[in-house]
């Protein structure tokens, strides 16, 4: 009863933003991360188009044309971590990180300089954040009304 | 987002990447960052509370739906956060949101690729300084080392900054 009093105080129109955390925190893993690994499995850039292709003696040393392929150490360090009221850091593990910098950064090889960018939001990825929310808002609309 | 036969340079050159953007792009961190007041309600807090204030629940996910969708005060933050890398790129860095996540006193490491590197660049290679004291000396690609706009380096927090023998791709 008590709570429900202080609720009904709460000025609505002076709301900004909302508490967001456990949303964000899944839609890195479940959506930017996914979206990450995908496109590394398709060769296909953050901002759209394919990534650079490699060059040949580099798929010699492969045994495969897949760019940023090879160990598979690269496409599984991809992680999350929360830093305090939504807030959501994703980013890459161990040396990795250094090494997918060069490579996003660009590198110089011998038919010029290639650029594989590889790591972060794609269109695709914001298309689907605002879909679960979308989903979300309809799921919290649905179990609200439910319950009354 | 570039059409599919863009190149990444036609893409950079139209939408002149800003500097923001190149920080996203070489520190290899995004920022989901909603920035939120100390009495933020959960959506589900927000939902109940205006059904309890006599609101409809059409009228309620009507509204919030909308203000998703058009970025109101409510979402504004969360369409900045998860907006694509470039457009949003700059949106998260935008207000000082890195320092918030890692504070002031987070330091940088110039990396250098080591291969035909400038002795401006050898110089610096492994030395930590705060981003206010790289962005003062130059950031790498904006002339401040012999190598100019064809610099290869990248600045890293410090903290995730390894330093060995780098393979070209894997």
């Amino acid at each position: 009863m008590l709570k429900i009093k202080i609720i009904n105080r709460i000025d609505l129109s002076a709301v900004e933003n909302m508490n967001l955390q456990k949303d964000l925190e899944k839609i890195a893993q479940n959506i930017i991360i996914p979206d990450i690994e995908r496109g590394i499995d398709s060769g296909v850039a953050i901002v759209g188009g394919q990534l650079p292709h490699n060059e040949p003696a580099t798929i010699k040393r492969k045994g495969h044309s897949r760019q940023l392929i090879e160990t598979g150490k690269l496409k599984s360090s991809f992680f999350y971590k929360t830093s305090g009221k939504n807030k959501v850091i994703i980013s890459i593990s161990g040396n990795r990180k250094a090494i997918g910098g060069y490579l996003q950064d660009g590198i110089m090889t011998k038919s010029g300089s290639k650029q594989y960018v590889f790591f972060g939001i794609s269109k695709d990825a914001e298309d689907g954040a605002h879909d679960y929310m979308n989903k979300r808002i309809s799921e919290v609309c649905k179990n609200a009304s439910g319950k009354r | 987002m570039p059409a599919a036969r863009d190149s990444l340079a036609d893409y950079l050159r139209r939408n002149e990447m800003r500097q923001e953007v190149e920080k996203e792009i070489a520190t290899l961190d995004i920022f989901l960052i909603a920035k939120v007041g100390r009495t933020a309600l959960t959506l589900d807090e927000y939902v109940k509370t205006r059904l309890l204030q006599g609101t409809t629940i059409n009228m309620i996910k009507k509204d919030l739906l909308l203000d998703l969708e058009t970025g109101g005060r409510i979402f504004g933050e969360f369409n900045r956060a998860v907006s694509a890398t470039f457009a949003g790129s700059v949106n998260r860095f935008r207000d000082g949101a890195f320092d918030s996540v890692f504070g002031d006193d987070v330091k940088y490491m110039w990396v250098a690729v080591l291969i035909n590197t400038c002795e401006d660049c050898l110089d610096r290679h492994g030395q930590i300084k705060p981003m206010a004291e790289w962005e003062a000396e130059g950031l790498p690609r904006t002339g401040a080392t012999v190598c100019k706009e064809n610099c290869k380096c990248i600045l890293m927090p410090s903290e995730v900054a390894v330093l060995e023998p780098i393979f070209r791709e894997g």
